[in-house]
């Protein structure tokens, strides 16, 4: 009962806080919505026992990716203004994506096998994890390492790039 | 235990863990409360006794109901909001700076192994995880403000606490690696009571860890020397500038309830918890003051790096966690995965070599206590008493008394 309850909770949070940062005016108020629906989400990974990857979603997306948009949202140009606000996105593109993304989304959630209920809340997956890491999957996840550590060096080198372009540019 | 006497009372299992849970938070949050105000006339008397002054002594004995007056006045405050803020994310973010600061106190142990609210599987990496919320609280309070300074110091407080979070995580893998565990209660006990049974003490890569762990909880719990998002020469008090009453007493609660878990942090998974030599093993006591005493030599630490060092410059601070921190606090994971594989047949070496960096560090603390004994021989007389610098240069014969007291009492002798 208790464990339903939480995942109400969970769930409105995630759900309502999604609701605000699609349809909401104030794009700053959106980007903080955005942090509320990442820490719903780390909360429903609680109650499928998957304690691990929970911690993950908090510490990477409520904790950096959260931080990150809301500092990209202050940047952007008349941030407070409503008629600049997210709303104004060509709707038919959006309509086209929107939907393309729900039938995937739909099309993984009937066709997988979920698991009704979490056997055991407090089973540690850490080990578990850690094995099936370094010893099935370490391949992709060498593959990934290594795309990520090329992505790293290539936004490295673009940075380096434009902020000797505004050097030479600001010289009179 | 309390779960099963109540679940042996006729209670529903979930229903008596959710009982619990409130207890504890409530327990929780008051320790916070309190244990914040003191410490905060505590920091002031260490700060006063370090800048040979005072200090706040009028309030109760020596001062030491000082916090309750602090506490009176701030409630009383008017709670002013800005004209152009924005009301509900002003209103929101000093709740969700409490939250990160009084999450953390579900998984800090309190002495013995197992003795955190809750055994987390994963304790350490949510401990990580929830100070991290911090940083869009203050974000947020930032922007919300509509103030410059505020939204500077807000900026600049996302930007440290991010950057400096990764040497954080990285100075406590040495830590996790030893005891091969993410639980709390896990970390305590793969430690023993004597200081060569310490994780800080393991080996040199752990030692680094520990001393890069306790540099960058410096920088996120915003204290000085990091404390560049509430500078007050250059930005009032950064993100809290607009706030005033019970919300900047948040803010400020959730600053020193900070020292508290980080000295916690640090002597729990570092300084041997509240382990106890065999003799007196199983005595809770006893354990809960050796830990509490460790937590309250690490915040000492804490202010003792407040009020003897700069504060950095902005570019610096930025410098010193990217350029610095991050490579050492690599070095630090992989010398000790390689130390692990060099010493993973000989039991020996590993005790020779965390006994020899006890010794090492000994020897380093006796040289410095040489070197600054003649500061306590100075303060034979107390500088927190009413006398000054003064007082003792009479004493020495250095200084005449002064002589206008002796005037004072002969009036009073002709009245």
């Amino acid at each position: 009962m208790v464990q339903n309850l939480f995942y109400g909770g969970f769930v409105a949070l995630t759900l309502g806080a999604g609701l605000y940062v699609a349809i909401g005016q104030n794009l700053i108020r959106s980007a903080f919505a955005l942090f509320f629906t990442l820490c719903g989400v780390a909360g429903l990974y609680v109650l499928l026992a998957g304690d691990f990857i929970a911690m993950i979603q908090l510490m990477v997306y409520a904790g950096g990716i959260a931080v990150l948009l809301a500092f990209g949202a202050m940047l952007t140009h008349k941030v407070d203004d409503p008629q600049h606000s997210n709303l104004l996105v060509n709707g038919f593109l959006s309509f086209i994506s929107g939907t393309a993304f729900f039938s995937l989304l739909f099309y993984v959630l009937t066709e997988s096998s979920w698991r009704v209920k979490a056997e055991a809340l407090s089973e540690p997956t850490t080990k578990e994890i850690g094995k099936l890491l370094l010893k099935e999957y370490v391949l992709p996840f060498e593959v990934v390492s290594f795309l990520l550590l090329v992505a790293m060096i290539g936004a490295v080198y673009l940075v380096q790039k434009g902020e000797n372009q505004t050097q030479k540019g600001d010289r009179p | 235990m309390l779960i099963q006497t109540m679940t042996s009372l006729g209670i529903p299992e979930l229903i008596a863990q959710l009982i619990y849970a409130l207890l504890v938070a409530f327990l929780c949050v008051n320790f916070i409360a309190v244990y914040a105000g003191v410490i905060s006339v505590v920091e002031r008397r260490v700060a006063a006794k370090m800048q040979s002054r005072v200090g706040p002594n009028r309030v109760g004995p020596q001062g030491s109901l000082q916090w309750l007056a602090d506490g009176i006045k701030l409630i009383l405050k008017e709670d002013l909001i800005p004209d152009g803020a924005d009301h509900f994310l002003f209103k929101l973010a000093p709740f969700l700076m409490a939250m990160g600061v009084a999450g953390t106190f579900a998984v800090i142990p309190w002495g013995p192994a197992n003795s955190a609210a809750s055994d987390m599987n994963v304790g350490i990496l949510y401990l990580i995880s929830i100070t991290s919320l911090v940083v869009i609280a203050s974000l947020m309070a930032g922007w919300a403000s509509n103030n410059k300074w505020s939204l500077i110091g807000g900026m600049r407080s996302a930007a440290m606490i991010v950057s400096y979070e990764i040497p954080v995580a990285l100075g406590l893998l040495p830590a996790i690696l030893i005891a091969g565990s993410l639980n709390m209660g896990d970390l305590v006990s793969a430690q023993g009571w004597a200081p060569w049974d310490w994780i800080a003490f393991n080996n040199p890569f752990a030692l680094l860890g520990f001393l890069l762990f306790v540099t960058g909880s410096v920088a996120e719990s915003n204290r000085t020397p990091f404390d560049l998002t509430e500078a007050e020469s250059e930005l009032v008090a950064g993100y809290a500038t607009e706030y005033s009453g019970f919300r900047f007493a948040v803010y400020t609660l959730a600053e020193f309830a900070n020292t508290w878990v980080v000295g916690a942090v640090c002597a729990a998974v570092f300084l041997g918890a509240g382990q106890l030599p065999p003799l007196l093993e199983g005595s809770i006591p006893l354990s809960v003051a050796v830990f509490v005493g460790k937590t309250m030599f690490m915040v000492f630490v804490l202010m003792w790096f407040r009020w003897t060092l700069p504060r950095f410059r902005i570019d610096q601070m930025m410098e010193f966690s990217w350029k610095y921190m991050l490579p050492l606090s690599l070095v630090a994971f992989l010398g000790q995965a390689v130390y692990f594989l060099w010493t993973w047949e000989s039991e020996v070496a590993r005790i020779m070599v965390s006994h020899l960096m006890v010794l090492v560090f000994l020897g380093l603390f006796f040289y410095f206590l040489s070197r600054t004994m003649v500061n306590f021989k100075h303060q034979a007389v107390a500088v927190n008493s009413y006398k000054t610098e003064i007082d003792y240069l009479e004493r020495m014969g250095i200084l005449k008394p002064v002589e206008a007291v002796v005037v004072a009492e002969e009036e009073e002798g002709k009245e």
